[in-house]
């Protein structure tokens, strides 16, 4: 062969440069003298084994060196000439001083070359196209504009996509179904020595089959010219150029409406005129000419509508756009705004020292609340848009650019972003002028509310959600969960006047819930059923039997009749107070704390008493109950006076047997509700305060509301069985405890407690309707006082609570006696969990506490003989 | 296929209709300081009266601006423009047009027309000089009925980063 011979001579022409790239093209080292490239690719020449060293090019053989060397030699020689040849049209081509190699056939024979210039030869150093269904190669010189005539080649950039995929991306709302004529650029025809922009032209045939034109008669296909600007830094986007004179088949087209002079903003999206009525089938003809000075491409295609359901259908579900956890994070890199000053595209105005940050929902597009969030995928902001509004909106735009940072992007794109859909679909049903949420760094959130009443109607939106959406747990994470309640049974209560159980549950959440027992022939003995599905909850029953023991309990007649309904307070935050909160005063004072005299040891007993407060306080145990964060305080919009008034007044009171006292907290965004689940049965039986009907019926009205609550509860599992359940016990069980008067029984009892416990003092007062309820109730009552402040002690958990018990229930106590023995130890796990519980927020339960203190301080203690209640708290201490 | 500028004179879309509503509402609820929306009962064309920031140099001065929506709108900025008086500013055209990039290539459909109007007071209070730009004269003249200064050359454009 004489090939070796020839190559030699030719290496001789070649400078380190040339080497170098035909070194490169190889895959050799490209290290050393000249003379030592020289010989290290003579060397593939003569031995055959080197060729295995050509890496990645399987097979190259000598005829490809020889290819190699020639062309690079060949090149050499012409690129002298063309630097003064080439000047006109493309400066890209005059500036490509690039050594062009051409690799052998068979390194890419899979390759597709589709260039611009209409060769599919090799000839250059190609790029590929970055659509994985695309991937054609495209000469570099061609396709690979710089900026400015005079800048040489630009670099490769990152994502290089062909003209037909980034037309693809322009217009998703059509479907490039064909392409008769393949993209082909302008050519430059005449420069102006005046410096105005040259003329540049083109003239082109192109064939449309008898079945393209059966294609596009029919309504959603189209034949469209198209252009655009080779550099364009808006990539997906069709352009045409200054002065545009479109013609197809000798007819004027018009390409666009911009004035000739005007270009194109990088806001503005041209478009490509339909030609489907001046096209023919057979051979076409299509002629370009404009006025500018930039580089563009000219082709047809066949389109096909897709319709605003096909392109939404393009766009991945919500769990295959983007993990979740990638979208909390960006939130919380947002929201936490620690390192905005990392990336000059964050939202560095949301650096802002604070515990929660307000995003506001609303559509940049709409202004309306997002219905589904989405977002441009690679955007590293948190702004999201609705993706319905900006799919429609795009269109008739064509921009599919981010409305908050406003870069350019394509259909593909875009996502769903699962943490703000999440939020936004929850809040669906929300009003129109709900927008905002609060979030913090830690991607909880919760809907802002503007006030608090606001809030409570938002129910359970307007409480702290996990990223998750499920609702935040209570703040303490040591609080235990009782899984179960433990019932504590009180012995012999049989006949004493029924003792106020309190169960309380917990949730996980760190909800408490007091709860009657449900049915009950004896109020004290009576287990909680643990209807709850959540053993987390705890369930505060109260029930006592004022009437007797019997009575109380199980019949919704009893209370009917006996006027003993059960009175149940949830705490949810949710519900609304005010309205209840006269209402409901009455039967607040069933419970009554009262601090008097002893302070309860630490304020993580709070919750029954306030260590601070020496007064006696009532606190209606669901105030007390309450746990911590809330605001609870808020919630209990019970005006001590107006309280009072009531207890005065009605002496009548119809006595609720039982006192359900469900505290939940805050979070449930059900408020201190106050139901009465026995109203509705109780109904005319159901005597409060003179005006039952009235009452009842607010009673009535406050048990769905909590229900409610509970069922709106997203994601809570817990919460809604809990808030349900009590309210189906309570319904149950009907009267916890008739009081004759409610009054009294409060009275009485601070009386007692006076002494020793602080604690929290629950009463409930029951009234027996009936005179014969009352005369039990009173025997019992006369026992009643010294009882009352047994049971108070247990509750007082809080602070000292094994010594106040031991003191204060002896004086009045009578009934309570028995009970003692259990109650150290319930008292003990109370107090653990009532510090847990109530400990949670001291200052919080504070406030409730005072409040609820006027509103219970008694005059009336005199009547002490009511209080057979107890209240037994059985707490399961597990 | 429609032309995205022959749009401009379309009937508004549905959707541009009512985020013009919604602005039109929260414009009444909290108007931008020293602006003035005169009602009319056209949500296509508003008409706003700007009063000159006091210790500028067109304070106790008013002037109106007249804000024309796209049938696009927001996706396509609203075409704004200084109705005849139009105050003398270095980036205002005696025509009333305004070289202020956000109407133009830096729009964005999260911008709104109170967010325009102080962009625009914003401009205004800026000034150092009360002239009219160095091309106003051939501006005006090669614009003739043309709506704004839409990327003609010439002019400078007042960015954001100019203040």
């Amino acid at each position: 062969m004489d090939l070796v011979p020839s190559i030699k001579e030719k290496l001789t022409y070649f400078r380190i440069k040339e080497l170098k790239d035909v070194l490169t093209q190889l895959g050799l080292s490209k290290q050393g003298k000249k003379q030592d490239l020289v010989d290290r690719i003579l060397s593939i020449l003569s031995d055959e084994q080197v060729s295995k060293m050509w890496a990645k090019k399987n097979a190259v053989g000598k005829e490809q060196v020889a290819k190699l060397v020639d062309d690079t030699y060949r090149k050499m020689q012409i690129s002298g000439a063309t630097d003064l040849a080439s000047k006109g049209q493309v400066v890209s081509d005059s500036s490509n001083v690039k050594v062009k190699a051409e690799v052998e056939d068979s390194f890419r024979s899979a390759t597709k070359i589709r260039c611009l210039c209409g060769s599919t030869l090799e000839t250059e150093d190609l790029i590929k196209c970055d659509d994985a269904r695309c991937q054609v190669w495209q000469h570099i010189s061609c396709v690979v504009i710089p900026e400015k005539p005079m800048e040489g080649i630009p670099p490769v950039p990152d994502k290089f996509y062909c003209e037909l995929c980034r037309l693809s991306r322009a217009d998703p709302f059509w479907v490039s179904v064909s392409h008769p004529l393949l993209p082909v650029k302008l050519t430059t025809t005449s420069i102006p020595t005046d410096g105005t922009n040259p003329v540049q032209c083109v003239e082109r045939t192109f064939q449309l089959t008898r079945a393209d034109k059966d294609m596009v008669s029919k309504q959603e296909f189209e034949v469209e010219a198209w252009c655009m600007l080779l550099n364009d830094k808006v990539p997906f986007r069709m352009q045409w150029p200054q002065y545009t004179d479109l013609a197809v088949n000798g007819l004027p087209v018009r390409a666009t409406n911009r004035p000739g002079s005007q270009l194109l903003g990088a806001n503005g999206r041209d478009d490509g005129p339909i030609i489907t009525t001046p096209a023919k089938d057979g051979i076409n003809k299509i002629s370009l000419t404009v006025c500018d000075a930039r580089i563009f491409c000219l082709g047809v295609r066949i389109v096909r509508r897709r319709s605003l359901q096909q392109i939404l259908n393009l766009i991945p579900k919500e769990s295959d756009g983007e993990h979740f956890e990638d979208a909390l994070a960006r939130v919380c890199r947002c929201v936490g705004g620690g390192n905005a000053a990392d990336n000059a595209d964050s939202d560095s105005d949301l650096e802002v020292v604070s515990d929660t940050f307000s995003i506001n929902l609303r559509c940049p597009m709409s202004g309306s609340r997002m219905k589904i969030a989405g977002r441009f995928k690679p955007c590293i902001h948190m702004g999201c848009f609705d993706l319905d509004v900006f799919v429609e909106m795009n269109q008739r735009s064509r921009k599919w650019q981010c409305p908050i940072c406003l870069k350019n992007y394509a259909l593909e794109n875009i996502i769903i972003d699962p943490y703000f859909n999440r939020i936004t679909s929850m809040m669906i049903n929300c009003g129109e002028d709900v927008t905002e949420v609060e979030v913090k760094p830690d991607g909880s959130w919760r809907v802002k509310a503007k006030s608090e009443s606001e809030r409570l109607d938002l129910g359970n939106l307007g409480q702290w959600h996990f990223p998750n959406g499920s609702l935040c747990a209570s703040i303490e994470g040591d609080i235990k969960r009782v899984e179960t309640l433990k019932q504590v049974k009180q012995e012999g209560f049989s006949d004493g006047p029924a003792g106020l159980k309190l169960g309380i549950r917990k949730n996980c959440n760190g909800i408490w819930e007091v709860s009657k027992p449900e049915d009950t022939n004896t109020s004290s003995g009576r287990r909680l059923k643990e209807v709850f599905g959540n053993p987390e909850h705890v369930v505060i029953p109260m029930s006592s039997s004022g009437t007797g023991s019997g009575r109380d309990g199980d019949d919704p007649s009893v209370n009917q009749g006996g006027g003993g309904g059960h009175i149940e307070y949830p705490n949810t935050n949710g519900i609304e107070m005010d309205s209840l909160s006269l209402n409901n005063v009455d039967l607040a004072c069933g419970y009554t704390v009262h601090n008097t005299s002893a302070q309860v040891g630490g304020a993580e007993v709070i919750i029954l008493s306030d260590s601070e407060e020496d007064n006696d306080i009532l606190v209606s145990p669901a105030v007390a109950l309450k746990n911590d964060q809330n605001d609870t305080a808020d919630g209990y919009s019970m005006p001590p006076p107006g309280v009072v008034d009531p207890y005065v007044d009605d002496q009548n009171l119809g006595g609720n047997s039982c006192l359900g006292l469900f505290p939940n907290e805050d979070d449930f965004g059900m408020s201190s509700l106050w139901s009465l689940p026995s109203a509705t049965q109780a109904g005319p039986g159901f005597q409060l305060f003179g005006s039952d009907a009235d009452v009842s019926d607010a009673l009535v009205h406050l048990q769905h509301g909590p229900i409610n609550c509970t069922s709106s509860l997203n994601g809570y599992a817990l919460a809604p069985e809990t808030a349900l359940g009590p309210s189906s016990l309570l319904q149950d069980s009907s009267a916890g405890r008739s009081d004759a008067d409610l009054n009294g029984g409060l009275v009485d009892n601070p009386l007692a407690f006076a002494g020793d416990d602080p604690s929290l003092q629950i009463f409930l007062p029951t009234r027996p309707a009936e005179s014969s309820v009352q005369n039990e109730l009173r025997d019992q009552a006369n026992v009643s006082n010294g009882v009352c402040t047994d049971d108070w002690i247990s509750l007082s958990l809080g602070g000292g609570a094994g010594g106040s018990n031991g003191d204060a229930p002896t004086q009045n106590g009578l009934n309570a006696r028995h009970q003692i023995p259990a109650r150290d130890n319930g008292s003990n796990t109370l107090a653990d969990s009532a510090s847990l519980l109530l400990g949670m927020n001291d200052v919080r339960s504070d406030k409730g506490i005072r409040r609820s203190d006027s509103p219970f301080s008694f005059p009336r203690q005199k009547r002490s003989v009511r209080p057979r209640l107890y209240l037994s708290i059985d707490s399961d201490s597990e | 296929m429609t032309s995205s500028s022959a749009a401009s004179r379309k009937n508004l879309s549905k959707i541009a209709c009512n985020r013009l509503q919604k602005e039109l509402v929260e414009w009444q609820v909290n108007p931008p300081a020293g602006f003035k929306h005169k009602v009319t009962d056209n949500l296509q064309r508003w008409v706003i009266e700007v009063a000159g920031a006091p210790g500028t140099l067109y304070s106790n001065e008013t002037y109106q601006l007249q804000v024309d929506f796209p049938e696009n709108y927001p996706m396509e900025a609203p075409q704004v423009i200084f109705l005849h008086p139009a105050p003398l500013h270095p980036h205002i055209y005696s025509n009333g047009h305004i070289c202020l990039d956000i109407l133009y290539d830096s729009w964005s459909p999260a911008m709104t027309v109170s967010s325009i109007c102080i962009s625009i007071l914003s401009m205004l209070s800026s000034s150092t000089v009360k002239q009219r730009p160095e091309d106003n004269d051939r501006y005006v003249k090669n614009c003739r009925n043309g709506r704004s200064p839409r990327r003609q050359g010439g002019g400078s454009m007042m960015t954001k980063y100019d203040n």
